[in-house]
């Protein structure tokens, strides 16, 4: 893979940041498309693990998920485009709207816009889902651990931090002793 | 001065929420409090603003935050200041991590972790549906919303069949939100 200019990146992660819709999750179908789909920047995995470790990390998941990846790509300097590329948006976007459009959001035809967004974000997210659960689930260790992390969450609302932790130590305690994880 | 308590004050919620977004909130909650930058109403329209804006919510929401306090340069000063000890941290940890990428110990914490990332996935696509499908977020056959789930698995089965950007199906929603009531 030849690496990718700091500029190129920059522009790459600011138009992440612009289709991401919602928290850190809502970003990943996005990456998914623009940084491993049409540009193998990282694998699949890879963004599992960047991901993992934004979760439990202080900071913006969605900044430090790119921070990451723009390491990966070009040190130091890389996870500054890509971390700052992908907050630009934001600023930008944001700093117009308290300027000239405080009063948007409450027009109904706006509201409509959102609620149909949030529409086509889930079904972006399903399908990520299902994506990330056939590459990162492996065995029926795998399987447990996926079904118990979803199960405290949205039965006892257990937060994502300590989910993240408690996995990492499973990892450590069953990973397997024979043979070797696809 | 208002400058230096921004930078301050945003370089402190960089470096101590962990988990997102929404992890911001508390902290601003206490910055409405403790300065006269903006109150808790104010705060209100923040979130809305921010979750219905492209980006990830925590650097709307500062990027908001400090414009109320300091105008246009607040609001870039108070963005930055908020994702950069995050990203520095991501520079240590992919040093650390590039180094240990062969570690067993590493690798049994990934094989871990990527099931609980599918899991937490798994879990925003449901928080996303309970929202989008059902009135009130509670799951029952009256409640259901029979347009959104006809729409949600149009752009599903689409997602599975084609290779279409996910962009395309975010505008396609606003658009279909605008002229059609859903």
């Amino acid at each position: 893979m030849k690496k990718p200019s700091l500029f190129y990146m920059y522009l790459t992660f600011a138009k992440v940041g612009t289709m991401t819709f919602g928290g850190g999750y809502a970003m990943l179908p996005i990456l998914r498309k623009e940084v491993i789909a049409s540009k193998q920047w990282i694998t699949e995995e890879q963004m599992m693990d960047f991901y993992a470790i934004a979760q439990v990390t202080p900071g913006i998941i969605a900044i430090n998920t790119s921070a990451l990846i723009g390491y990966h790509l070009r040190g130091k300097a890389g996870s500054m485009a890509a971390g700052y590329g992908s907050a630009t948006p934001s600023i930008v976007i944001i700093t117009i709207i308290a300027l000239f459009l405080t009063n948007l959001i409450e027009q109904p035809i706006v509201a409509r816009m959102f609620d149909a967004i949030r529409i086509a974000v889930s079904a972006l997210i399903v399908h990520t889902a299902f994506n990330l659960y056939t590459k990162g689930v492996k065995d029926a260790m795998g399987q447990i651990i996926f079904l118990s992390a979803f199960l405290l969450i949205v039965l006892l609302g257990v937060s994502p931090i300590w989910i993240v932790l408690a996995s990492a130590i499973s990892g450590i305690i069953f990973y397997p002793k024979r043979g070797k994880v696809k | 001065m208002t400058y230096l308590y921004l930078l301050l004050e945003f370089l402190k919620i960089g470096t101590f929420s962990i988990g997102g977004g929404l992890a911001t909130l508390p902290f601003l909650y206490a910055l409405a409090s403790r300065y006269d930058w903006f109150d808790q109403a104010t705060l209100i329209d923040m979130i809305a603003i921010s979750e219905s804006t492209p980006g990830a919510i925590g650097i709307n929401m500062a990027t908001y935050a400090g414009f109320t306090a300091g105008g246009i340069g607040g609001g870039i000063l108070a963005s930055i200041a908020m994702i950069t000890p995050g990203i520095l941290m991501m520079m240590i940890i992919s040093k650390v991590l590039t180094e240990f990428k062969e570690n067993p110990l590493i690798i049994k914490v990934f094989y871990g972790i990527r099931p609980a990332v599918a899991a937490l996935i798994a879990y925003a696509a449901y928080e996303m549906l309970k929202v989008t499908m059902f009135e009130n977020h509670t799951f029952s056959i009256e409640t259901i919303h029979i347009g959104s789930v006809v729409l949600f698995f149009a752009f599903l089965l689409a997602l599975f069949k084609t290779k279409i950007h996910p962009v395309i199906f975010i505008v396609i929603a606003a658009v279909l939100g605008i002229f059609l009531p859903l």
